[in-house]
């Protein structure tokens, strides 16, 4: 299967991220150094979790197949900074049902666009709820759990890394 | 005219040459045609009187959005064969599932429409700013039951928009339950076929709330619909009081005269007071989003006004003395500008901390939200801490407290002094206390009396006295407008920015607070309007905080930066911030909360007892047998009465008729620390569960029992406890009864404004959340220092516990802040 990974499409990609980016930022926070050492250390950190188990999901046939360079943009620039970027903004501000919330409309929209872009979100079900739609809304429900785990993740790295923020 | 045309053309489709085929296999045409004639002859109805009959609209609105619904659901179990059958309809060949899909649209549109249409007319109509058309008419169809009668001096109507007055004013999220309260009284009646509650006229309406809510609410198993129905009773039956009560035309019913009109006025020459020497920044002052200072105190009442005076005193407790920043979530209302008006006061002084109830909407805490926290509004009630409750702390076995006694004495003897605390009373000019202590002496103190109670004792206060001191107006929980009583609004705050310059800054409506000014000038810095969002912790061995970050009242973010950062923000607001953040995670934070739980008792007499004239709390009475209970003298303004006024709709109302011959009693017990404060990840606000133990209730009950018997042996013709039963008692004979149902926390209505506990200090690592430093344990920078540090109910007024423990603080907190 090909995929249409034009440098202009990549770059469409990429302005969107930028846009969400801003979006989020409309939280009107600077971000503090402790929170930026955070950030810091969830980059890589998502971004390999992530990009591996991307690949183990889909040869365990319930994710679409991901072309390394769809997976590395969404890995890399969404999971592993987008995702601190948006917890670190919200975190103990808005009630975890908002939190929940957010993440999973912009996974939503990261997905969909990425699939108009590339075409590489196309999966048949998801875990046998059948239709491409819900393919996308599953597994963004899935992203929404991002702010209800992270904590604790960060509470624990914090055991070994002094100076980040402490859930 | 709609619903004509379509009932014409329901029954002229068959015969007509236009659709024939369509509307002949219409199997369901008959009953279209008796749908739309009944709606247009509703409608009709409704256009005859629209004013009376308004109300029938929701019904039209309702059965439009039911056939909706009815449709989608044929739509999505009916077979697909069915809905694939084809009909021709205005010359196309249409099938059954487009024809249904196209009157979904336009039973929803109309709907829509005329939804649209039915609240904009009740909004015209109602003029309100924060209720809906469907709160309102309920809250008012409540007053006009609770308020009936020949002494009835304004209109339900004119109680409920003085409700949605206060409420728009109110600027904390909490008031939302009260819509929901409303709602659901509102159509609660339809689960037992009754139409809405505004729609049963006002007789049935009466019998209906009596039978069905506090019959069923007070005698039903305990289950979650009785808890319902208690909270929405209680609610609506609080708002609508507020709303009456609070309205100057009915002072004179409940015998209210307001102080300026009352006869002894004129000869005490009142002075009103001037500017407040206090300089504290609200939002608009602010400007960057960061802030920096030494010290960051988030609140600004007893604990946390003292702890800044003490910290940026130089030489003292701290050797260079602290730059001290206090941010309030509360505004800054200087006394000169305090309302006569008990309702805006109300809602200026306290704001969020009016509605906080217990996870089971039976318990209310009150407190103070403004600059200067609970002490602008307290009774300013001043016992020193009890040496046998705080031996009790410092058990090896127990909390391990480790607090220096020694040291917490000359605190307390500090505070003592620099508030000056003294007995009430006095004979220049001759101070106002109301009669209610004179009634409790008369019985207790005659010869051969055995009432196992002590003597009435005047309180002992930080208020100013002798010719210059207090006028008895009544209004300590309003704010005192004539500066008399030396809270932190008036006293700490500006005489700390007044002896140390710059080291105090204060910011409102930002949770912070103004008594570090007096004395340190400019080194208590207080901010207004200012509600911390987040303590941000950073990892580490000890861990430490960054920063807070903080929203201001004009929406805007601030981050603080400091080398220390206090919470005193009150015993539920500071456990809150804790558990929000995730700071003190298997620590006991929020646990061994307790209360001085308060059970108001009225006492009718034949004479006018004029009860509103005069200090609100004046004497206290000691059980002889131990600590058990303390009962208060004590007396409030028409809406602060009303509210713990016992007696449901109209019993309540002919009770507050006779206010005038009344004087009032809290019943005061301490109870076992079994409850806790929590953080609802669902709102992101606090909630805190209240336990009240048996031993608590048993305590209570003796309480009640003692009292009531001394007050008909002082001549009360009836004695009002608020049960859910309302026990309205007119002699001893009726005390068993009263007891058996006061012994049960569920159908008593009891308050505090005095939570205790959550974040006790103890060397006790499994009972401790703050080490003997008051500092979080774990933490090298974050420490409490309010009420929520006691590991135990103090089971008196702890006012002056907090202050001399925050001046016992300070110099821990100074060694410990580089």
């Amino acid at each position: 299967m090909t995929y249409p990974f034009t440098p202009a499409r990549i770059l469409i990609c990429l302005l969107f991220y930028a846009g969400l980016f801003l979006i989020i930022s409309l939280h009107g926070l600077k971000m503090t150094p402790a929170e930026r050492k955070t950030l810091i250390l969830l980059w890589p950190c998502g971004f390999v979790v992530a990009f591996v188990a991307n690949y183990l999901l889909y040869r365990a046939g319930v994710m679409s197949f991901l072309p390394w360079i769809n997976n590395f943009l969404h890995t890399f620039v969404w999971i592993g900074i987008g995702f601190p970027y948006l917890w670190l903004g919200i975190r103990g501000r808005r009630s975890i049902v908002v939190q929940y919330l957010l993440f999973v409309v912009f996974s939503a929209i990261i997905k969909y666009i990425e699939q108009v872009l590339f075409g590489t979100w196309e999966h048949p079900n998801f875990f046998g709820i059948q239709g491409n739609f819900w393919y996308i809304l599953g597994w963004s429900t899935v992203d929404g759990t991002y702010p209800l785990l992270i904590p604790a993740g960060v509470r624990l790295a914090g055991k070994f890394v002094p100076g980040i923020v402490t859930g | 005219m709609i619903f004509v045309g379509g009932a014409v053309l329901y029954e002229y489709g068959p015969l007509s040459g236009i659709n024939p085929d369509f509307f002949r296999e219409l199997p369901f045409v008959t009953n279209s045609v008796v749908k739309v004639s009944t709606l247009a002859l509703v409608c009709f109805w409704v256009a005859g009187s629209l004013r009376l009959r308004m109300s029938l609209v929701g019904p039209v609105i309702f059965v439009h959005f039911l056939s909706g619904l009815a449709q989608l659901v044929y739509l999505l179990f009916v077979d697909a064969s069915t809905l694939s059958q084809t009909f021709v309809l205005l010359g196309r060949t249409q099938t059954m599932s487009q024809i249904l899909w196209g009157a979904i649209a336009l039973d929803g549109v109309i709907g829509v429409l005329l939804l649209a249409l039915y609240m904009a007319a009740w909004r015209a109509r109602l003029d309100c700013t924060f209720l809906k058309p469907t709160e309102y008419r309920t809250l008012v169809a409540l007053a006009e039951v609770m308020t009936e009668g020949k002494d009835e001096r304004i209109s339900a109507e004119e109680a409920a928009r003085n409700v949605d007055r206060a409420m728009a004013t109110m600027r904390t999220g909490r008031k939302q339950l009260f819509p929901v309260a409303l709602i659901g009284l509102h159509y609660f009646p339809l689960l037992a076929l009754w139409p809405p509650l505004p729609e049963i006229d006002t007789a049935h309406r009466s019998t209906y709330l009596k039978i069905r809510f506090k019959r069923e609410a007070g005698q039903g198993k305990a289950n979650v619909i009785r808890n319902m129905l208690q909270a929405l009773i209680r609610v609506a039956h609080q708002l609508a009081a507020l709303g009456y009560y609070g309205d100057s035309r009915v002072f004179s019913s409940v015998g209210y005269t307001p102080f300026s009109e009352r006869d002894r006025y004129a000869g005490l020459r009142v002075t009103e007071p001037g500017p407040n020497e206090l300089t504290v920044e609200g939002p608009w002052d602010i400007s960057g989003d960061v802030i920096d200072t030494e010290v960051l105190i988030i609140g600004s009442g007893a604990g946390g006004a003292i702890l800044a005076y003490s910290l940026a005193e130089k030489g003292k407790l701290a050797e260079k003395g602290k730059e001290v920043l206090l941010v309030e979530r509360g505004q800054y209302v200087e006394p000169r500008a305090f309302a006569e008006e008990e309702l805006t006061q109300l809602e200026v002084l306290y704001d969020g901390g009016l509605l906080q109830v217990a996870s089971d909407y039976r318990f209310g805490v009150l407190q103070g939200n403004c600059v200067g926290g609970s002490t602008t509004v307290n009774n300013a009630i001043c016992f020193p801490p009890p040496p046998a409750v705080v031996a009790r702390w410092n058990q090896p076995d127990g909390h391990d407290s480790g607090i220096d006694l020694s040291e917490l004495d000359a605190s307390t003897a500090w505070v003592r002094k620099f508030l000056d605390v003294q007995p009430l009373g006095g004979s220049i000019p001759p101070f106002q206390f109301h009669r209610g202590a004179e009634k409790l002496s008369a019985v207790i103190g005659r010869p051969g009396a055995d009432t196992g109670l002590t003597m009435p004792k005047p309180f002992e206060c930080n208020i100013r006295a002798g010719a210059s001191g207090c006028y008895g107006c009544g209004k300590c929980n309003i704010g005192c407008p004539y500066d008399k009583k030396l809270s932190m609004l008036i006293a700490t705050l500006p005489w700390a920015q007044r002896d140390f310059g710059k080291r105090v800054r204060i910011i409102s409506e930002c949770e912070v607070l103004p008594w570090a000014q007096r004395d340190f000038g400019k080194r208590v810095r207080i901010i207004s309007e200012c509600e911390v969002e987040q303590v941000s912790g950073v990892s580490g061995t000890p861990q430490r905080v960054a920063d807070v970050r903080a929203r201001l009242g004009d929406g805007r973010r601030v981050t603080i930066r400091a080398k220390s950062f206090v919470l005193a923000a009150g015993a539920l607001a500071s456990s809150h911030l804790l558990l929000k953040n995730g700071i003190g995670r298997g620590l006991p934070v929020g646990k061994g909360l307790a209360f001085n739980m308060v059970a108001p008792v009225m006492a009718e007499f034949k004479e006018p007892m004029n009860s509103f004239d005069g200090i609100q709390m004046g004497h206290y009475v000691n059980d002889r047998m131990g600590d058990r209970f303390l009962i208060e003298t004590w007396y409030s303004l028409p809406v602060g009465l009303a509210l713990t006024m016992g007696g449901w709709f109209d019993e309540h109302f002919n009770n507050m008729r006779l206010a005038g011959n009344m004087a009032a009693y809290g019943m005061v017990v301490g109870t076992d620390g079994e409850s806790s404060v929590y953080h609802n990840k669902m709102t992101n606000d606090m909630g805190f569960h209240a336990v009240q133990t048996p031993r608590d209730m048993e305590r209570l009950v003796q309480g009640l029992d003692k009292l009531a018997r001394v007050l008909f042996d002082a001549g009360a013709k009836r004695i009002i406890v608020n049960t859910w039963d309302h026990g309205s008692l007119t002699g001893p004979g009726q005390i068993p009864a009263l007891l058996e149902q006061a012994r049960d926390p569920r159908f008593i209505s009891l308050a505090s404004a005095h939570p205790q506990g959550g974040n006790a200090i103890g060397r006790s690592k499994k009972l401790g959340v703050l080490d003997e430093h008051f500092r979080v344990r774990g933490y090298g920078n974050l420490f409490v220092c309010d009420a929520s540090a006691f590991p135990t109910s103090l089971q008196v007024n702890p006012q002056m516990t907090v202050m001399a423990l925050a001046r016992y603080a300070a110099s821990r907190i100074a060694a410990l802040t580089p």
